[in-house]
C-alpha cells in the first residue's frame, strides 16, 4: 500500500480520484491547490507519489510548478501528471524527471494502471 | 576714337607695321562677327560702334543707336539698378544706376564679365554674357569702353532644363523616400554580407538607434537571436525571397518586439546583386491575439475534459453499486467517452482553419489506438491510406467515432493470436466517399449479418453511418480477414473547398 497525494481543484473529480485510488488499496491525501499541497508535503507524513492536475485554478502550469517544488522537498517522490489539454513538447520540458502522465478523462482502470505503473517504475 | 584700327591699306614695310595690320584685321574680324555683339562707346557711354552681331541680336540698325544712347538704355533697368547697388556695397563707393554700373569695374582696371538681360528693339529680352573692357589712349586715359556680348539664351535654356531635371529628380527622391518613411513597417537594406546600408524611421524606433548608428552595423546585432537573424540573410540570398520570417528585435533599452520579416534580394540595372531589402511588421498584437486564442482554447479544453471526467467519474461511482452483469456496459461507456475526448484533441491537431484534414485525422486516430489499445510491443500494426480530403468539423466526431468503433472491433476480435494488419482507407469515389476498414485476421463466421462482430458496436456503427447519411456496403470478400466498406455522401470536401455540406 502506498500513500498518494491527489491535487485537483475540482472537488468532484478529486473525490472520485480519491475513491478510485483507495479502491485499489492505497491511502490518499488530497489538496485543491499548490499551497495546500506544499503544506502537506512539508509535513512529516510519508508520501510515495504525487498525482496532480497540471491546470490548477488560475495557475495554467500550477501542477508543474508544484511538482518541481515537491521534488526539492522530497527527491524520491514519484509524480503522475494529468490534464485534459494536449501535452506539447514545451510543456514536457517542465515535467520533473521520471514523471508519468495520464490524459483526462481517465477511467478507474486507466488510473489504477497508471498509479501501479508509477509505483513500479 | 578709332577702335577699328584705321584704314591704311598700304603694304607693310616693317614687321611692326605687319603686326599692326594683323591686329587691325583681327579687330575687323571681331567687329564683323555676327555671333558677338560688339558695342564700343565713348568715355561717357554713348555708343560709337554697333557691329553686325549687335544689330542681329538687338534688332537695331547701327545708325539708330550710334551717338544716341548708351548700353544701359538697351539693358534691363532693374538689373542695372541691382548691379549698381551690389557694386556700391562690394566696392564701398556709391555707384550710379546707369551706364556707370555697367563699366565701373572695367574703369578701375578690374576684369569684368557678367550676365545681363538685353532688351531688343521689339521689347523682347534675351540673356547675354557681357565682357567689358576700358579703351585707353597712349596716356592711359579712358577714351571709351568695349562691351562684347554673347547671346546666352541657349545656355540658359539648358541650365533651366537641367534645373528642372534636378528638381524632378529631387521630387522623385523625396517621393520615394516618403514612401519608405511613411511605411508602417520597419524597412532596411543590407549589403550581401548583412551590413545595414539604409533604414527608415520605423527601423530607428524598433531598435532605438539612430540612422547613423544603424548604417554600417551588422543586421543580426539588433535581434535576440543573432544566429537566426543571420540565417535569414543567408536564406534570402539563396531563395531570393523569404516571407513571414519571425524574429524578436531588441532595442538598446531592452524593449523586445516580435516582428515578421519579408525579405527580398535587390539588384542594380545590370542585374548585379546589391543586397537585401527587409521589411519588418510588428506582430506583437497578433502574437498576443494568438496567445489569447490559445489560452481560451486551453481553458475551454480544460473545462470540457473536466466535465467529461465528471461524467466518467459518475459512471465509475455507479459501477460500485451495479450488478456485475452491467459493469462491462458501463466500462464500454467510459471508454467511448474517452474516445470522444481524444477525438476532440485530434480534431484540434488536424484542423486546417475551418476544416479537418482527413488523412492527418486518420493517422492521429491510428496512432492513439496503437498507443492505448495495442501497447508498445503489439504484433498488430495499423496502416492508413487516405486521400488528402478535408472534413467539416461538425462531422469529424461521428466520423472519428465510426472509425474508432470499426477499428476497435477489429483489434479486439480479428487477431486472437496478437498479430496482424489493419488498414484504414478513405478515398473519393465519384460524388461519394468510401471508408474501408480492412484486417487480415480470422474473419467472421456469419457473413450474412452486418459485418461487425459486436452487437452494441454494430449498433453504434449503424447509428454513426445513419448520422453521416451513408450506407454500409455488404462485403464480398471471402477467406481470411474482414473488410467493412462504408459509403458516405460527399461530406468530405476536396482541399480548398469551402462549401459546408448539409446533414
Amino acid at each position: 500500500m502506498a500513500v498518494i497525494l491527489i491535487v485537483e481543484d475540482d472537488v468532484f473529480i478529486r473525490e472520485i480520484a480519491d475513491m478510485m485510488i483507495q479502491d485499489c488499496g492505497h491511502q490518499t491525501l488530497s489538496a485543491s491547490d499548490v499551497d495546500q499541497a506544499l503544506s502537506l508535503l512539508r509535513d512529516p507524513q510519508h508520501i510515495d507519489a504525487l498525482f496532480t492536475d497540471i491546470y490548477l485554478k488560475t495557475a495554467v502550469l500550477g501542477g508543474c510548478e508544484l511538482a518541481s517544488q515537491a521534488i526539492k522537498l522530497r527527491p524520491k517522490l514519484r509524480v503522475l501528471y494529468t490534464t485534459g489539454n494536449s501535452i506539447t513538447d514545451k510543456m514536457k520540458t517542465f515535467f520533473v524527471e521520471g514523471a508519468h502522465f495520464l490524459r483526462k478523462p481517465y477511467t478507474q482502470h486507466q488510473l489504477q494502471d497508471s498509479v501501479e505503473g508509477l509505483l513500479a517504475a | 576714337m578709332d577702335v577699328t584700327g584705321g584704314t591704311d591699306n598700304t603694304a607693310p614695310k616693317q614687321p611692326e607695321e605687319a603686326l599692326l595690320n594683323a591686329g587691325a584685321a583681327l579687330q575687323r574680324a571681331i567687329f564683323n562677327s555676327a555671333n558677338f555683339s560688339s558695342i564700343a562707346t565713348d568715355a561717357k557711354g554713348v555708343i560709337q560702334i554697333f557691329n553686325v552681331g549687335a544689330e542681329r541680336m538687338l534688332g537695331y540698325a547701327a545708325a539708330e543707336v550710334m551717338n544716341k544712347i548708351t548700353p544701359a538704355d538697351i539693358s534691363d533697368p532693374q538689373e542695372v539698378i541691382a548691379r549698381a547697388k551690389a557694386l556700391s556695397v562690394e566696392l564701398a563707393t556709391p555707384i550710379t544706376p546707369g551706364f556707370e554700373a555697367l563699366v565701373f569695374k572695367a574703369s578701375r582696371g578690374i576684369e569684368d564679365i557678367y550676365e545681363l538681360t538685353y532688351i531688343r528693339k521689339d521689347g523682347s529680352r534675351f540673356p547675354a554674357v557681357v565682357s567689358v573692357t576700358a579703351l585707353r589712349d597712349a596716356q592711359d586715359a579712358i577714351i571709351g569702353y568695349l562691351l562684347i556680348g554673347t547671346d546666352n539664351t541657349a545656355r540658359k535654356l539648358v541650365e533651366a532644363e537641367q534645373k528642372k531635371l534636378d528638381q524632378r529628380l529631387r521630387d522623385q527622391q523625396f517621393y520615394t523616400r516618403s514612401l519608405i518613411e511613411s511605411n508602417i513597417d520597419a524597412l532596411m537594406t543590407t549589403d550581401p554580407s548583412g551590413i545595414i546600408t539604409d533604414v527608415n524611421k520605423q527601423m530607428e524606433a524598433l531598435t532605438g538607434c539612430t540612422r547613423d548608428e544603424l548604417i554600417g552595423a551588422p543586421f543580426k546585432s539588433y535581434f535576440t537571436d543573432p544566429e537566426r537573424a543571420e540565417a535569414a540573410i543567408k536564406l534570402v540570398l539563396s531563395e531570393k525571397k523569404v516571407a513571414d520570417y519571425e524574429l524578436t528585435a531588441c532595442a538598446v533599452d531592452g524593449t523586445q518586439t516580435v516582428v515578421s520579416y519579408n525579405l527580398t534580394t535587390f539588384y542594380d540595372r545590370s542585374r548585379t546583386l546589391q543586397g537585401v531589402f527587409a521589411a519588418a511588421r510588428d506582430v506583437t498584437d497578433r502574437k498576443q491575439r494568438e496567445q489569447d486564442a490559445l489560452s481560451l482554447t486551453n481553458e475551454i479544453s480544460h473545462r470540457i475534459k473536466n466535465n467529461l471526467q465528471v461524467i466518467v467519474g459518475l459512471i465509475a461511482y455507479e459501477t460500485r453499486w451495479t450488478a456485475a452483469l452491467c459493469v462491462q456496459g458501463y466500462k464500454s461507456m467510459q471508454t467511448r467517452i474517452g474516445a470522444i475526448a481524444q477525438l476532440y484533441d485530434l480534431i484540434s491537431q488536424s484542423s486546417r482553419g475551418r476544416t479537418v484534414a482527413v488523412d492527418a485525422y486518420l493517422r492521429e486516430i491510428a496512432k492513439t489506438m496503437s498507443a492505448s489499445l495495442l501497447g508498445d510491443i503489439s504484433g498488430i500494426d495499423i496502416e492508413v491510406k487516405a486521400e488528402p480530403l478535408e472534413i467539416d468539423p461538425d462531422r469529424a466526431v461521428p466520423f472519428g467515432l465510426l472509425v474508432n468503433e470499426l477499428a476497435t472491433n477489429a483489434i479486439k476480435h480479428a487477431f486472437p493470436h496478437g498479430t496482424g494488419h489493419l488498414m484504414l482507407c478513405v478515398e473519393q469515389v465519384g460524388d461519394q466517399i468510401e471508408l474501408t476498414v480492412v484486417d487480415d485476421g480470422v474473419g467472421m463466421k456469419d457473413k450474412s449479418s452486418v459485418k461487425v462482430p459486436e452487437k452494441r458496436g454494430s449498433d453504434y456503427v449503424a447509428i454513426f453511418v445513419r448520422q453521416l447519411g451513408g450506407t454500409i456496403i455488404p462485403s464480398e470478400s471471402e477467406g481470411t480477414g474482414t473488410t467493412v466498406r462504408i459509403r458516405l455522401p460527399l461530406l468530405l470536401v476536396p482541399p480548398g473547398g469551402a462549401e459546408r455540406v448539409a446533414a
